[in-house]
């Protein structure tokens, strides 16, 4: 049965990989598609950290597959389809879609900051879970 | 498991429907919400209605085919709910245990509909998550405080915004953690839900960095010769301001611009984060440590 130990240090490296996406206005293209790439990995380690405090064991969530299924079970559809979304943007930053980037960086970094700005939401609907139950009576 | 393979999940999907049509509650089934998915281990089921008075005629027909499709070796791991929006919420005073024994703690009781069915359900407010609005809120001087009133302190109003934004929030789950009001009617609002739903502006944020950093340990002894050679009182915080500006940039978060001067940033706050950026500086300026007090006792004294 995954422990505190185990939340914490997906927590810390959620809050980790959040923390150090940034795009400022100056970012070059890869900065842009790295910070989304971070971002989604903020949101992925805070569902696994989430996950341990829900006491799915590690087999059911160690892959993003079995972690997606058991977000969509234990925090219904509207969380798995948002997950999922974030997955296919992360894929889309991370390889040549053509279609993703247009040479326009002003217009990407404006579209990129939105996406990251609902990463963002979503990590904090998790981590607030967590902490809640982290707090002491 | 031989029964599972003749089964997919659309099937199974069908037949739950037929069923709930046949009941008379397939109108207020919630499409977008439900689902049907299929598990490793066997099928999951999410049915979410749009009528908490439909709950217990859909959670008896979901039993039965459950049962049914158990004697076909076919697992159905289901969960039967219904969307609730807050109606109204009343305050009712500190709140008491089982004995009867005050708590440190507000207590808060809404009432929540779905379709037809109202149900009431008590919201405690922790001492700590109190607190924490205090101190957004700038009333440091009752952070503390086990005592309440609407008088110089977080008004009720407030409160019970925040209960329903925190309701709201408890009602957005679905899938097996979803919050069912009826079954659990106590929740407890704490510390972490606070900074979440009043989160921090992010010019605060960075003003609170940028102290953090003017008064940590790499670069405090500098502030202080810095302050004291311009004969700078460290207590005057509006003198202090500028130089917190090369100490920006730890803080900042996607989409904004890069700050780089602490006084336009300190104008963006409102009152309220203003007076707490103050408290806050001066608050840390009293645990600098003794010793540099001393050593630099001619920006402390005045």
């Amino acid at each position: 049965m995954p422990g505190r130990r185990e939340v914490r240090r997906h927590l810390r490296l959620a809050k980790g990989f959040i923390e150090s996406a940034v795009i400022r206005d100056d970012s070059n293209e890869f900065q842009v598609r790295n910070a989304l790439s971070r971002s989604y990995y903020g949101v992925f380690h805070a569902c696994h950290s989430w996950l341990a405090m829900k006491n799915v064991p590690l087999s059911r969530r160690r892959h993003r597959q079995p972690l997606f299924e058991q977000i969509r079970n234990q925090r219904g559809r509207e969380f798995g389809d948002r997950l999922k979304g974030f997955w296919l943007l992360r894929k889309r930053a991370d390889y040549d879609d053509p279609e993703f980037f247009h040479d326009d960086l002003e217009k990407f970094r404006l579209s990129a900051r939105e996406d990251q700005g609902r990463m963002e939401a979503e990590f904090n609907s998790y981590v607030v879970e967590i902490e809640s139950l982290l707090e002491p009576d | 498991m031989e029964g599972r393979e003749l089964m997919r999940t659309a099937e199974l999907e069908t037949i739950l429907r037929d069923r709930l049509i046949a009941a008379g509650v397939a109108t207020v089934l919630n499409e977008d919400k439900s689902q049907f998915l299929d598990l490793s281990d066997g099928f999951f089921a999410e049915i979410v209605l749009n009528d908490g008075s439909k709950l217990t005629a859909t959670e008896q027909i979901v039993r039965n085919l459950r049962g049914e499709l158990q004697e076909k070796g076919v697992q159905l791991e289901s969960i039967v709910r219904a969307i609730w929006r807050v109606k109204n919420i009343r305050f009712i005073g500190p709140a008491r245990g089982v004995s009867g024994a005050l708590k440190a703690a507000l207590e808060f009781e809404a009432t929540l509909e779905s379709g037809t069915r109202e149900c009431s359900v008590s919201i405690e407010v922790s001492l700590a998550a109190l607190n924490k609005l205090r101190e957004k809120f700038a009333l440091s001087e009752r952070v503390g405080s086990p005592a309440w009133t609407d008088e110089g302190d977080v008004h009720e109003q407030t409160l019970k915004k925040l209960v329903e934004e925190f309701l709201d929030f408890q009602l957005s789950s679905g899938g097996t953690s979803y919050w069912d009001p009826i079954r659990f009617p106590k929740l407890e609002l704490k510390e972490a839900a606070v900074s979440y739903l009043m989160p921090d502006s992010k010019a605060f944020k960075q003003l609170q960095a940028a102290i953090d950093d003017f008064l940590g340990d790499y670069a405090i002894e500098y502030s202080l010769q810095e302050l004291a050679s311009r004969d700078v009182p460290i207590r005057d915080f509006d003198r202090v301001l500028p130089d917190l500006s090369s100490h920006l940039g730890g803080a900042f978060r996607p989409g904004e611009h890069f700050p780089t001067n602490a006084l336009t940033l300190f104008q963006a706050l409102g009152d309220v984060e203003r007076k707490r950026l103050r408290q806050y500086y001066s608050k840390k300026v009293e645990e600098i440590s003794e010793k540099l007090k001393l050593k630099y006792r001619t920006i402390f004294s005045n």
